[in-house]
């Protein structure tokens, strides 16, 4: 069975139809990336898939997660699936972080239910220990500062990587990325893409992964779809799209993406 | 001539440093990237800039004179010398006010020249965003939409110095590609600071970059040089870890 299995989603906003049937699926352990023109749809599909729309956008269609339908039901019934099945990093990284709430004690809350899950016990040192071990594996310098900081305090590429670790501290199968690395710098989003693959390596990882940056979706993932205006353009393993793109859209972009590297290259 | 220059500026957070003795000159039509780690201090830098925040020690020149942030009219003078483009485009537009009100806002505020609601038009056009865009809401706008609403915001003040924090860090490549073309228009005019962690986007748009780790600037100079051959071994490490395009294998 199929981790996540959407078929023909469409996602109606107050005035207009903003996406036109979209299907795919992810296995477990598989990683799909998720590339295409700014308002094509991309976070529109992916909230959809946890069923974490906005209010005034309506989806319509199947989508089966973990062989549970997330269309149509209540907020109370995809709960249980949020975390443990998918969990979610948003394009803006605020919107995961309580502002009124110190990054310790937020990253504490996934690491509880993680743990109660699992039924083990979760003493105070341990806590502190796992939300230690996961700040360093998202490369966060100073951990300890960090943990005694509200969301305000920190910087913006500090401010993703603690959301990635509160969505990986859930021990999801799926992890939904909505670009997660636009505000790290080079070096760290390198390393951040090695910590997902080693989830994926070790654990099984599966990953929904959004991002315009073209080189890094061929670096994470096996499979790309390209979305445009609303619908699929195209589909297939990520180096197939990318070095002999069939469409017309994802020619423009794969050569546009060549370009500004050619570009960085003649000046090295 | 130069246009704002920090003089071995020192700040900190209560207790914990954050830049150790910065110093840099920005001269008009010689835009400056700003490249370096994640916290390593570069939205500070640009607070600075702006007058958002003091330095601890240490002083921040704009437009001929130091920066006083208690002057409620300098910082109005200040506000259409250097305009921001802040890193997070969705908290920095807000949610209660149409895109109108986002554009026009500024315009009376600045008390600038020309017919507001005119000038609206203009810039958002020059955002490739439709011009019905004026009466929605920020939340109705995808992440690459409210980036290039922010840019327009910050263009209707026509300022000296656009200062912009990863400002196309959350756009697809055609319209990133239209917003370098655009800005390097500006940029005729309109000197830039940009922070951004995309090489590519400071190679294209600024002769001039700094790199920056934890609060201290560890390689200063021409892009074209700097890129060819970077001397710190933090800037060696940096170009070494960017991604490339699969190439096709035979
Ligand atoms: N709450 C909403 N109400 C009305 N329209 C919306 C809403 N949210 C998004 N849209 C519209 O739906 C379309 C798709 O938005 P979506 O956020 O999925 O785009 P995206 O592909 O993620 O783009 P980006 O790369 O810029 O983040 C856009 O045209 C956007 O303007
Ligand atoms: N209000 C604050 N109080 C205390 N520390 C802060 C505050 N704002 C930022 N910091 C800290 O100052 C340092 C520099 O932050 P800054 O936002 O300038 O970094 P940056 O270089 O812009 O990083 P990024 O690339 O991640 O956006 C970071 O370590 C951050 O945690
Ligand atoms: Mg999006
Ligand atoms: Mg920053």
């Amino acid at each position: 069975m199929s981790l996540l299995e959407v078929k023909d989603l469409r996602v109606h906003g107050p005035a207009r139809e903003l996406v036109h049937g979209i299907s795919f699926s992810v296995e477990p352990g598989e990683r799909l990336g998720l590339v295409g023109e700014s308002g094509s749809g991309k976070s529109l599909t992916a909230m959809s898939t946890v069923g974490l729309l906005a209010h005034g956008l309506r989806a319509e269609g199947s989508v089966l997660l973990d062989g549970q339908q997330v269309i149509g039901k209540p907020d109370r019934a995809l709960v249980p699936l949020r975390g443990p099945v998918a969990a979610v990093v948003f394009q803006d990284p605020r919107s995961a972080l309580d502002p009124l709430m110190k990054l310790g004690e937020q990253l504490a809350h996934p690491i509880r239910r993680r743990a109660k899950r699992e039924g083990r016990s979760l003493s105070a040192t341990a806590l502190r220990a796992e939300q230690l071990r996961w700040l360093d594996r998202v490369s966060i310098a100073d951990p300890e500062r960090i943990l005694t900081s509200w969301p305000h305090e920190v910087s913006g590429g500090q401010r993703q990587r603690i959301a990635i670790a509160m969505a990986l501290a859930c021990g999801p199968r799926l992890l939904i990325a909505d670009e997660p690395t636009t505000a790290l710098d080079v070096t760290t989003q390198a390393e951040v893409l090695d910590l997902l693959d080693t989830l994926a390596r070790d654990e099984g990882l599966a990953l929904l992964f959004i991002s315009h940056d073209l080189p890094v979706v061929a670096r994470i993932t096996d499979r790309v779809i390209v979305m445009q205006q609303g619908r699929a353009v195209e589909e297939g393993p990520v180096h197939q799209v990318f070095t002999r793109p069939r469409d017309a859209y994802t020619q423009g972009l794969v050569a546009a993406a060549q370009q500004l590297e050619a570009a960085v290259r003649g000046m090295q | 001539m130069s246009l704002i220059s920090l003089k071995d500026v020192q700040f900190s957070y209560g207790d914990t440093p954050i830049l150790h003795g910065v110093s840099l000159d920005l001269q008009q039509g010689e835009s400056l990237g700003i490249l370096g780690e994640s916290g390593s201090g570069k939205s500070t830098i640009l607070r600075l800039m702006l007058g958002l925040t003091r330095p601890g020690s240490g002083v921040v020149t704009a437009d001929g004179s130091p920066l006083d942030t208690r002057s409620r009219a300098r910082m109005q003078a200040h506000r259409r010398f250097a305009q921001p483009v802040f890193q997070d485009p969705y908290t920095s537009l807000d949610p209660r006010m149409k895109v109108r009100r986002i554009l026009i806002e500024p315009h009376a505020a600045l008390d600038l020249p020309g017919d507001a609601g005119a000038e609206a038009a203009r810039v958002l056009e020059a955002v490739s965003l439709p011009a019905d865009s004026l009466e929605r809401y920020p939340r109705a706008f995808s992440g690459g939409q409210r980036q290039r609403i922010a840019i327009a915001r910050a263009l209707i003040a026509r300022p000296r110095v656009l200062l912009a924090d990863e400002p196309v860090s959350a756009l697809d490549l055609a319209t990133k590609v239209r917003v370098i073309e655009l800005l390097t228009e500006l940029s005729r005019e309109i000197t830039l600071v940009l922070v951004s962690h995309d090489i590519a986007i400071v190679a294209a748009l600024c002769p001039r970059m700094i790199v920056l780790q934890q609060g201290r600037i560890v390689e200063a100079g021409k892009t074209a040089e700097i890129l060819r051959a970077p001397q710190h071994p933090y800037t060696q490490r940096l170009l070494a870890s960017l991604q490339h395009m699969p190439v096709e294998t035979p």
